[in-house]
């Protein structure tokens, strides 16, 4: 186990720093990329260790400060969300990059995606709240400068810009805040220990941070400006993985507190559906895809959300699979419209329309993300969302039925979307004209995450049997 | 040692063989297309393999005919798909839909390779054996699964798959036209429905397995009852394209490619009888209610159908007014069956 970790460690030492060097020279970034994938390889190895063993690994620091590390079921599954999507970013960043041409962003852009998904990796393993809050910030800073890596154009920098204050104004602080209630009543910051009082104010607090990092109405206006204007790779990470370590986030804080108060239960549940509802009707006038999956995204948090809210700690496993299912159709999603900008130069659905039968490729990953996105069997994120149905029409009928028909609605207004992209009315050729080929790498990192969601589901179940001896 | 050969030939052991090895067959099929995507080459490679699937459940029907023949029953097997475990039985019900997908399987498999070189300019031929193969395995594990959440899953499999086989010609309007007509009737009027019900019938017995939920049913309340009645008649009444919920019908049939033209009015529909059959019949208490409403429904479209068929000239349109009009039979027929075993137990 000292033997992985500190080989893992020093790979993602050694990844960070190649990760300095220029991302516009070829030979760098394919040893940057290939090392970092490397890293993650060895931290998904080192993750399924610790959680095998329940081990609980304690470095110290001064008193209090200590970064305790340790991995249960729900860490692993959403810790292999981030390395999934992770891996896939890399490998598809590769090529993508080359898009920007000899522009380049106020970072280097390894090394801040590189800080990202560590973090997040680390948040996921973490147990003391201060590590977490430092992690956190260490995500939303190499977020931040992702988002705005194009800030020479019109808007991002604002873009960005908006994005980070509302971050450390709405998320940061009452995070921070909450966490100091909790060092107050119970002394400590590891996970787990008992909260005797202000049970309510922390949970609220934490809902307010949380519900900032996810997009949840009503504080989602940030999310579908600043997740389409990063590169797209990196919109596939914000939304496949940074939402969801919100979800996780609380999560974690429910689980401390033992039990939700019903009021912060209520909250949430209106919170939830109205995400979903809006979600649903900004679907229709959305004609910029990047734009429309990152509604998707505000859509599916109330999804995941309303399981907290019914559920508490029981829903545990049910959140895990949803957050693996939903990143990696949500990372296919992005990355494959990450094809289109590659090849096609746009993402313009007005522009798409009918160009199926020019671009069978491109076209097709797209057509087939967004069925995975909205949850069309033979793709796993269909046991998911039925999952969520179940639970809400198990507390509420008639919520569980505006859920159901929200899905359907959903799935209608997607098959629309496909249908004009395959239907042949529309003349292709005087819209659009090929840019790019399409890159083996990019094809290839969008079959790996439809694969992936065709079993994802079972290697869930398989891996909750499996992790129980641990 | 004749008695013994028999023996190990009418025995479950043997069924699940042939069963496990068909469905490897398929998926194999499946995987061919995938990896060879174009070209006359996948398409005979996937009907050869296909076929064989179909002929090893023939295989099938025909012990369990013997069976029949010489013990007076059927061999009930109870196994599970290796893998997924997803839990399967095969009894008198499925086996009569194993026979008519087998059958259809095999005639639609042989006509598929030089039929598609109607379709060359589309090529593709790997990727249309690939949903042609997944749409009939689809079905084939509908009739035989035991779990209703594996029902409900494999039946939106089943959708998707044949909405993909619908749309095959998209470059034609009327074709992508009739898909979405299809798909979206399907996810309002059949998937919902069931959806709610099935999650209803999982939370009111707590449990997913059919036999553990028709021993529990008589607990639940009358009211709860006649709404999973009536999510379960709309439902299966979408898919089997009963009046009043026929509108899609003679569209999307038509719209396919007539090899699965004949898979959707030969098998699909057919498997919504299943369901009906399964759900109504079985899992849920026979009801005489249920039987009249059946039965109205049965003769409305069987009447309906027969009229707009008259009128009709294309060929394909007039066979998908047949379809309706043939499931009306099938449902009065049904309704027949509830009165008597209502009767029975009243």
């Amino acid at each position: 186990m000292l033997i992985l970790g500190i080989t893992s460690f020093i790979l993602v030492v050694l990844a960070l720093i190649t990760a300095l060097s220029d991302e516009r020279s070829k030979i760098r970034s394919l040893y940057t990329v290939s090392v970092g994938i490397l890293s993650l390889l060895l931290l998904l190895a080192f993750m399924f260790y610790i959680t095998w063993t329940s081990t609980t690994i304690d470095i110290p620091f001064k008193q209090d400060l200590d970064l305790v590390i340790a991995c249960d079921k729900i860490s692993f599954i959403v810790g292999l969300n981030v390395i999934i999507i992770g891996i896939i970013t890399l490998l598809s960043s590769y090529r993508y990059m080359e898009i920007y041409g000899e522009r380049k962003g106020y970072v280097p852009y390894y090394l801040a995606t590189l800080g990202f998904i560590y973090s997040m990796v680390m948040l996921v393993i973490a147990r003391t709240w201060l590590w977490f809050l430092f992690f956190l910030e260490i995500m939303t800073l190499s977020s931040y400068f992702l988002i705005g890596y194009e800030y020479y154009e019109r808007d991002v920098a604002r873009i960005a810009w908006n994005y980070f204050v509302i971050m450390h104004v709405l998320c940061t602080i009452p995070l921070i805040i909450s966490v100091a209630f909790i060092y107050t009543v119970t002394g400590t910051f590891t996970f787990g220990a008992r909260i005797s009082h202000m049970n309510t104010l922390i949970a609220l607090l934490s809902l307010l941070g949380f519900a900032t990092k996810s997009g949840l109405f009503p504080i989602h206006f940030w999310l579908p400006d600043a997740h389409p204007v990063a590169p797209s790779p990196i919109s596939a990470l914000l939304s496949g993985a940074m939402v969801e370590i919100g979800v996780y986030g609380m999560y974690r804080v429910v689980e401390q507190l033992g039990s939700l108060d019903p009021m912060v239960a209520n909250i949430i549940i209106v919170m939830a559906v109205l995400s979903t509802m809006v979600g649903v009707l900004s679907y229709v006038r959305q004609r910029d895809v990047k734009r429309l999956f990152a509604w998707s995204t505000i859509d599916n948090m109330g999804w995941m959300y309303i399981i907290i809210a019914f559920t508490g700690v029981a829903g545990g496993p049910l959140l895990a699979s949803y957050i693996l299912n939903h990143g990696l159709a949500k990372a296919a999603a992005f990355i494959s419209s990450g094809v289109l900008l590659y090849t096609l130069g746009t993402k313009n659905l007005d522009e798409l329309k009918g160009t199926y039968r020019a671009y069978r490729l491109e076209i097709g990953l797209l057509v087939l993300s967004m069925f995975a996105l909205e949850g069309t069997p033979p793709f796993n994120f269909f046991w998911s969302k039925f999952g969520v149905v179940r639970v809400v029409l198990e507390n509420n009928v008639v919520l569980g039925i505006v859920y159901a028909l929200a899905w359907c609605i959903a799935f209608v207004i997607f098959l629309y979307i496909i249908h004009e992209l395959i239907s042949s009315s529309h003349d292709v050729k005087k819209t659009i004209s090929r840019v790019r080929e399409c890159p083996l790498s990019l094809a290839f990192s969008v079959a790996i995450l439809l694969a992936l969601l065709l079993i994802s589901q079972i290697l869930c179940e398989f891996l909750y049997r499996v992790l129980t001896y641990g | 040692m004749v008695s013994v050969l028999w023996g190990s030939i009418l025995s479950d052991k043997m069924i699940v063989a042939l069963l496990n090895y068909s469905l490897i067959l398929f998926v194999i099929a499946i995987l061919a297309g995938l990896i060879l995507r174009e070209g006359k080459k996948a398409s005979y490679l996937g009907s050869i393999l296909t076929c064989t699937a179909s002929i090893l459940l023939l295989t099938i029907v025909f012990i369990e005919t013997i069976s029949l023949l010489t013990k007076g029953m059927i061999i009930t097997v109870s196994t599970a798909v290796p893998l997924i475990n997803m839990p399967i039985r095969i009894d008198g019900l499925s086996l009569v839909l194993i026979t008519v997908i087998a059958l259809l399987g095999l005639a639609s498999s042989l006509y598929t390779p030089r039929y598609m070189e109607y379709y060359e300019k589309l090529a593709r031929e790997g990727y249309f054996i690939a949903l042609f193969s997944t749409f009939i395995a689809s079905m084939l594990l509908i009739v035989l699964t035991s779990d209703i959440i594996w029902f409900i899953f494999m039946w939106e499999v089943m959708t998707f798959s044949s909405y993909l086989l619908i749309i095959w010609e998209y470059v034609e309007e009327y074709v992508m036209k009739a898909g979405w007509k299809y798909f979206v009737t399907m996810h309002f009027l059949s998937t919902l429905p069931l959806m709610i019900g099935i999650i209803a019938l999982w939370e009111t017995t707590g449990s997913t397995s059919m036999d553990v939920i028709s021993a529990r049913i008589s607990r639940l309340p009358t009211e709860l009852l006649a709404i999973l009645y009536t999510l379960f008649i709309i439902g299966f009444c979408s898919k089997a394209g009963v009046v009043p919920i026929h509108f899609w019908l003679p569209d999307a049939h038509p719209a396919a490619p007539s090899n699965v033209s004949a898979l959707l009015s030969g098998a699909m529909v057919k498997v919504a009888v299943y369901g009906l059959l399964r759900y109504c019949c079985y899992i849920l208490p026979v009801n005489m209610i249920v039987g009249y409403v059946v039965a109205s429904l049965g003769t409305l479209s069987l009447t309906i159908g027969i009229l707009y068929a008259l009128k009709e000239t294309d060929t394909k349109r007039l066979l998908a007014y047949s379809t309706i009009s043939h499931m009306g039979y099938i449902w009065l027929g049904l309704a027949q069956e509830l009165f008597c075993l209502a009767r029975v137990i009243s």
